[in-house]
């Protein structure tokens, strides 16, 4: 079970990070980090990184600094 | 009762006294302020008798609010001119707090030569005691020495040699609660110089036999309230990058935007970013053994910090964070992450700030003293600071001696102290608040980034700066920042801790007063310092250079600034 944000998506074959964001209807902005099960990935990755079905992607914004 | 101990080092002798019912309902930032206007004469030398070096906890120490043990340290700075806060997480707040202390107010100068610790034992009583053995010894080993002597659980405020030999870039570190490495660091505005003007090497506090108690006005409401506060910050925490990864997450959010300063500021491009950002950093963590997810202090539910290790395995640095890696990295054209906590570990070792050595270092590259991105000739820089050589003492008094020293032509400095990782063009509210904000170069103090005000005219910048530097008052005074960026989405909460714990009806207002007050307090201090509205402004090059990277440049201009303030 893939989840974005805690939100189950339906996964399918060859689904794409890119396809899984987008399907939770999140959207991207600088400010944000993609992390996936303890990784981090770059915008530019997500059209191209496959996922397996199990996957916990987190969306973290920053807030702050420091 | 909350007590204060003075210590006088001319007599070198130690009093613990009630503190000070004036004084009732503040803490970090507001008591600093608060204090010093009344005792440390604005027009005294930084490194003379009349400065006093204050350490204090905040409003809500000694209770179980998640990162209300943060440490506050106060004086008029070194290197600033000014006054100055500087705030630091670690394992020191948490011990004064258990022991009863509210505050530490440290005076005068001793009469003859020698190096002294303060040490608060077990059973709360404080002492003076001869440090000269400690003389010249960095933080890491006199820290292990502490611990060999009085316990893990010994908490530790120290300088290293940096402070002994007064630079103006010299921190005070504080041992970290989970590690015990002195990897925290008050690290701006050169107060470890201060620390060291007073003949004072370290304070030990001690575990107490028998922690404090704290007297609440309503200890249930106050405890009902403050779970569902430790809720709030952890729920936003499990979203939070800095949780989840640390604050390193923040190059991977200015690399693109020309925020991330590169090669002093030049608001270039850098192209390597990802050899210095979060997922390299996550990826070394994973292959070498690292951790993150650390807390600082206990019951600190955000867990920034870190332990890096090198690429044997090795311990090399903790609390290694955006800041240097911004500063010491890509504004100095170095994509090394092993070489930036190499650089780091030094620093906290021998006791400086890396933002003030990086800006140094990066002053040596932009005049020709050494190439840009060189990062073993960075490393020799260093040494030479903490080896006390002819230069080595210039970079050890950090970025304007150093750019001065070497003719240099575009110094990014406010108020003396240099500025973080962040290029006010590209975030102009950030750039009003670096500008304007009494502390100097502050990017704790006021940070826009982010926000929506970040593409929005020069009215809503100045007023995203205006609210932000007040209310960054008072989460100066009562937690850590990280914490506090969460809490804000419920204020109200904020003020039921605040009745619940001190008395009276909950009310926001009078905490946002808090921190209007506390601001106007040391704008008042710096004037009486004999600051004036020049000092409020950026280094000329920000408003002349655009940005190579979105053709940005800073255009709010003097009568902007001005009024900033004009509440």
């Amino acid at each position: 079970m893939i989840t974005v944000n805690g939100k189950k998506i339906d996964f399918h074959a060859e689904m794409t990070l890119a396809e899984a964001i987008k399907q939770a209807g999140e959207v991207l902005d600088a400010m944000t980090i993609v992390f996936m099960d303890n990784k981090v990935l770059h915008h530019d990755q997500l059209e191209n990184e496959r996922l397996q079905g199990c996957e916990n992607i987190k969306l973290l914004k920053i807030v702050s600094g420091g | 009762m909350w007590s204060k101990l003075v210590v006088d080092m001319k007599n070198l002798s130690v009093s613990k006294e009630p503190f000070d019912k004036e004084f009732d309902g503040l803490g970090g930032r507001s008591l600093i302020a608060q204090y010093m206007i009344k005792n440390v004469p604005p027009d005294c030398n930084p490194l003379g008798r009349e400065n006093q070096l204050i350490v204090c906890t905040s409003i809500f120490a000694g209770t179980k609010v998640t990162t209300a043990h943060r440490l506050s340290i106060g004086g008029k700075s070194p290197l600033t001119g000014g006054i100055k806060e500087s705030n630091s997480g670690g394992f020191a707040a948490y011990q004064l707090a258990g022991q009863g202390i509210k505050m530490i107010a440290v005076k005068d100068m001793p009469e003859q030569e020698g190096l002294w610790l303060l040490y608060i034992d077990q059973n709360g009583n404080a002492s003076l005691e001869d440090a000269s053995v400690y003389k010249n010894l960095n933080n890491y080993d006199f820290v292990d020495k502490i611990h060999e002597k009085y316990g893990d659980k010994a908490a530790t405020i120290s300088i290293g040699i940096a402070g002994e030999r007064l630079y103006k870039s010299a921190s005070l570190q504080i041992s970290e609660f989970s590690s015990g490495h002195p990897s925290r660091a008050a690290a701006r505005g050169g107060l470890g110089a201060l620390m060291g003007s007073k003949g004072l090497k370290a304070i030990v506090i001690d575990d107490p036999h028998e922690r404090y108690k704290v007297e609440y006005a309503d200890e249930e409401k106050f405890e009902e309230l403050c779970r569902q506060f430790n809720r709030l910050v952890a729920a936003g925490a499990q979203k939070d990058p800095f949780h989840n990864i640390g604050t390193v997450s923040t190059i991977e959010a200015t690399a693109n935007n020309g925020i991330l300063p590169v090669d002093n500021f030049s608001g270039k491009f850098f192209s390597d970013y990802r050899e210095v950002g979060a997922a390299k950093f996550m990826t070394n963590l994973a292959a070498r053994g690292g951790k993150n997810k650390i807390s600082c202090q206990p019951g600190c539910v955000v867990q920034c910090s870190n332990c890096y290790n090198d690429k044997d395995g090795n311990y090399l640095t903790s609390g290694f964070e955006y800041e240097t890696i911004a500063i010491m990295g890509p504004n100095c054209h170095i994509s090394d992450l092993d070489v930036i906590a190499q650089m780091d570990r030094i620093c906290d070792d021998m006791g400086v700030d890396t933002i003030e050595m990086g800006n140094a270092i990066a002053m040596c590259m932009e005049t020709g003293k050494i190439k840009w991105g060189d990062a073993e000739a960075a490393l020799a820089l260093l040494k030479e600071a903490e080896e006390g050589t002819e230069f080595g003492k210039i970079m050890g008094d950090g970025c304007e001696a150093v750019g001065v020293h070497l003719g240099c032509k575009r110094i990014p400095v406010v108020k003396h102290q240099s500025m973080p990782g962040y290029d006010p063009r590209n975030t102009k509210g950030t750039g009003i608040t670096y500008a304007t904000c009494p502390q100097g170069a502050d990017h704790t103090a006021g940070l826009t980034m982010g926000r929506a005000f970040d593409d929005a005219g020069r009215a809503a910048q100045a007023y995203a700066s205006n609210k932000l530097q007040v209310a960054i008052c008072f989460s100066d005074s009562m937690m850590c920042l990280f914490a506090f960026s969460h809490a804000a989405t419920n204020l109200p909460l904020l003020a039921g801790l605040v009745s619940s714990l001190y008395g009276g009806e909950p009310d926001f207002t009078k905490i946002a007063m808090l921190g209007v007050k506390t601001l106007l307090t040391e704008r008042a201090y710096n004037k009486m310092a004999g600051m004036t509205k020049e000092d409020d402004r950026l280094p000329e090059f920000f408003y002349n250079e655009r940005s190579a990277a979105t053709g940005s440049e800073f255009d709010i201009n003097e009568y902007e600034l001005e009024v900033l303030f004009d509440f």
